[in-house]
């Protein structure tokens, strides 16, 4: 009942323009991005990436305070890294707090890596928003496939993403399971110094261990029993095809990249 | 046709005369179209039958064939799981894939047909045990009853010519339970079913009943005839159906009560109106 | 009255979208000595129900009160309405770890603070209860037994506790017929004998036939039947209408009384011969036929 609600990644099913996009697209428009923002180094070009990144979640009919929940867990790292710029730049000091220097430069230098990281998690979460994880997985086996030529193995990895999915729900309602069994003989988790909570563990990770290696058995019997045989021969219920829209988006991203580059060129 | 001719089998490096769950000597026929029902308690060997059928395990001594395919013989092993469609007892172990519809496509993608091809057989698959309204649904937000017609999707997307099910409705709940014998009386007409459980209550649907116990099949027959053993049934670790061991009991008192043996509520009622 | 369950409401990731409502206001009491089976079907709250009666839920609204303390407290407390009311999981076998036997029963009085003769006492004793062999299977690994003996040794473990309620969640779910028997009979005797109150949580008719005197049916999360088990039994239109599928036996009766014999709902095989040979061949009077 309890794992019925659990949530992998941040997946929000939506049928927008960005949803529909093959996960290829995305992928590589997410790889090309991240390229992108650590090459620029002018204002103007962070304005002109922002500004793309809005014009897409807007596409993605994506709620701003979305893409902006994702950056809680980076508000830490970000102030951290403004503070360290603003007052350990040997820099000439704008104001003086006893040992402490306020430095000019130290802050547009904070501020420019703020933004970049700002920059880097939007179009990160961009991605994984509107990209399902069976597509994300689908797309990253497709993308790596050209290199199964030499041994890289594209298909099990994926095929590992795939069963990890699946059974990620499975697994966090038994270990649900369990810990209340174990609560109802008195066992308790919540109380006690660190080495008794770890001891305390044994009891919910022993039979955890155990119905996963009975899974995992059971599982490979059944994916044998339906002829698997690794990825060879095998073909896809749905096969990634690249429309027109896929080329038109990444025609638009890579000339906007462009862009952003030339003009930090050209103002740098 | 499946058949079993004299399948012995053990597990680890000799034949040991006391372990369970060991095969000594099992031959049986499965036709397409049939109906069987193999009824035998926990370490008789029932499930070590149940991974015989497509080759993975192979008989010690004595052969499986599968439309006269050996399963020993492994370049035809592939054919003959798509075949021999298997189902196990938990649901939630043999969904490979995050949704539904993706699951039912893992067997026809292994066997590498093509995308359009994959796609309608998924639909019909789906269709055919009631469940396509739940394609895109996860696999863990399901009913067990609803995860074990998902499984026998997949494998019918397969066209299998054998369904064999291996307690797959030991885990089930009382409606989850009806649900899946239901859709196996449907299949029935398409593929030749063997259903492995140990409820004795499900041998009653069945075109033949067989027995395992200790590695062999002690008893072999329609439903009427097997459960005519009466309380005898116990010393294979079994019972008899509710209904018929009420029959039993009439028909002790009023010999001539009976023609046949009623198997169901109604047979006992009918018979017990045309009597008094 | 031991266990008191005073309009108890409960909700799964409650002010969330995915919030499921799993209990409305529900309200029991279960005294000593009591047999009471919780029926329903699957996702009506009865597990949700069963979690409220030692504490590892808490009621959202109203109150559960067991042998006289709210369960809304803490620390020593807690433990003790969680050894008075033992609860035995579906499938307990899944939450065994140690490596034997002896120490896996004794799990549970151990963090009760139960130690030396009076733990062995006690494991020797839940080991005997279930009907298991204490000197035989005391040093072997739980994961060697077979899965009737695991089951019971996962069962012994909560009665090592020496509970006053047993608590139990689908006990013969995955068993054989054997098993299953061996299982209910022991049951049997543990009221018997040693005066436990049993609570079965179950939608097999034929286990809740065999063990309990009273019904308590759980619909969405509401008790919508609380009575004898015959008088639920009674009602075919009412046992379907809260999805509990009647055994052949109650069918056979049913469908007895639809053709104008006054047969009452058996619980086992010989009650509904006895009511057969009393009611239907001794007076053999012709059919009415009305269907």
């Amino acid at each position: 009942m309890f794992g019925k609600s659990v949530v992998i990644g941040q997946y929000v099913p939506l049928d927008s323009a960005m949803h529909r996009l093959d996960p290829r697209s995305k992928i590589f428009f997410v790889a090309l991005g991240i390229v992108t923002l650590f090459l620029v180094q002018s204002w103007l070009s962070f304005a002109l990436l922002g500004g793309f990144f809005v014009l897409l979640v807007l596409l993605a009919h994506l709620p701003f305070q979305y893409v902006l929940k994702s950056l809680r867990p980076l508000w830490v790292l970000l102030a951290l890294t403004l503070c360290l710029h603003v007052f350990f730049t040997p820099d000439d000091a704008l104001v003086l707090f006893g040992f402490l220097r306020v430095s000019l430069g130290g802050l547009f230098k904070g501020l420019f890596i703020v933004a970049r990281l700002v920059l880097l998690v939007v179009a990160t979460t961009l991605l994984t928003l509107t990209t399902s994880p069976i597509e994300l997985t689908d797309g990253i086996e497709g993308l790596l496939s050209p290199l199964k030529r030499w041994g890289f193995p594209a298909h099990e990895l994926a095929m590992m993403m795939t069963i990890a999915l699946r059974f990620i729900p499975t697994l966090l309602e038994e270990a649900d399971r369990i810990m209340k069994a174990q609560m109802a003989r008195g066992i308790d988790f919540e109380s006690g110094g660190f080495m008794k909570r770890i001891r305390g563990l044994i009891p919910l990770l022993v039979p955890l261990f155990v119905s996963a290696f009975r899974r995992a058995e059971d599982l490979a019997v059944a994916m044998e029993s339906r002829c698997y045989r690794g990825g060879i021969g095998r073909t896809r219920l749905r096969m990634l095809r690249f429309e027109r829209r896929d080329y038109a988006f990444l025609s638009l991203s890579l000339l906007v990249f462009v862009l952003s580059l030339s003009l930090s060129w050209l103002t740098w | 046709m499946m058949c079993f001719e004299d399948v012995h089998f053990w597990y680890g490096e000799k034949e040991d005369p006391r372990a369970v769950a060991a095969l000594r000597g099992v031959s049986f026929v499965l036709r397409e179209g049939e109906f069987v029902v193999l009824l035998g308690r926990n370490g008789s060997g029932k499930s070590t039958l149940a991974k015989h059928c497509n080759g993975l395990l192979v008989p010690r001594k004595g052969r499986v064939c599968v439309d006269g395919m050996d399963t020993r013989d492994e370049s035809v092993l592939w054919e003959i799981r798509r075949r021999v469609g298997l189902v196990f007892q938990n649901p939630d172990n043999q969904l490979i894939a995050t949704t539904v519809e993706e699951d039912v496509a893992f067997g026809p993608e292994n066997l590498g047909l093509p995308p359009s091809e994959i796609r309608k057989r998924v639909d019909e698959a789906l269709a055919r045990v009631g469940m396509s309204e739940y394609r895109k649904r996860e696999p863990h937000t399901l009913s067990g009853g609803q995860k074990q017609r998902v499984a026998i999707a997949g494998v019918l997307a397969m066209h299998p010519k054998y369904l064999v099910l291996d307690e797959a409705t030991a885990m089930l709940d009382p409606e989850g339970r009806e649900e899946l014998l239901q859709l196996l009386r449907e299949l029935r007409k398409d593929v030749g079913i063997l259903h492995i459980t140990h409820n004795v209550e499900e041998a009653l649907l069945a075109d033949r009943v067989m027995v395992i116990d200790n590695g062999e099949i002690v008893a072999e027959g329609s439903p009427r005839e097997v459960f005519l053993v009466g309380k005898d049934i116990e010393k294979w670790g079994l019972e008899l159906p509710q209904i018929v061991e009420v029959a039993l009991l009439l028909w002790k008192d009023y010999p001539d009560l009976f023609s046949v043996l009623p198997l169901s509520p109604d047979e006992l009622v009918d018979a017990l109106c045309s009597y008094s | 009255m031991f266990i008191l369950v005073e309009n108890v409401s409960f909700t799964y990731l409650a002010n969330t979208p995915f919030a499921v409502q799993a209990l409305r206001g529900v309200s029991l009491t279960i005294s000593r000595g009591e047999s009471v089976a919780i029926l329903g079907r699957t996702g009506c709250g009865k597990s949700t129900l069963v979690q409220h009666l030692n504490g590892l839920l808490m009621p959202q609204e109203g109150r559960v009160v067991v042998d006289g303390v709210d369960t809304r407290v803490r620390g020593a407390a807690l433990k003790g309405i969680r050894q008075k009311v033992g609860l035995v999981f579906q499938y307990p076998e899944d939450q065994m770890f140690e490596e034997t036997v002896f120490r896996e029963v004794a799990f549970a009085p151990r963090n009760m603070g139960v130690e030396g003769e009076e733990l062995e006492a006690r494991v020797r004793w839940a080991m005997e209860a279930v009907g298991l062999n204490y000197e035989a299977l005391k040093d072997k690994s739980p994961f060697e037994l077979s899965g009737g003996q695991m089951r019971r040794v996962a069962i012994a473990s909560i009665l090592s506790m020496k509970p006053e309620v047993l608590v139990l969640d689908e006990p013969t779910a995955g068993l054989d017929p054997q098993g299953r028997t061996a299982l209910l009979e022991r049951l049997q005797d543990l009221r018997r004998q040693w005066g436990l109150t049993v609570v079965l949580v179950s939608h097999n008719v034929e286990d809740v036939a065999r063990i309990a005197e009273r019904v308590v049916v759980l619909e969405q999360g509401r008790v919508v039947f609380d009575g004898p088990v015959r008088e639920f039994f009674a009602c075919e239109h009412r046992m379907r209408q809260y999805g509990i599928i009647p055994s052949p036996l109650l069918q056979a009766a049913f469908l007895l009384r639809a053709r104008g014999f006054e047969v009452d709902p058996p619980l086992t095989p010989l009650e509904l011969y006895r009511e057969i040979e009393e009611k239907v061949l001794a007076r053999r009077k012709p059919c009415s036929v009305k269907v």
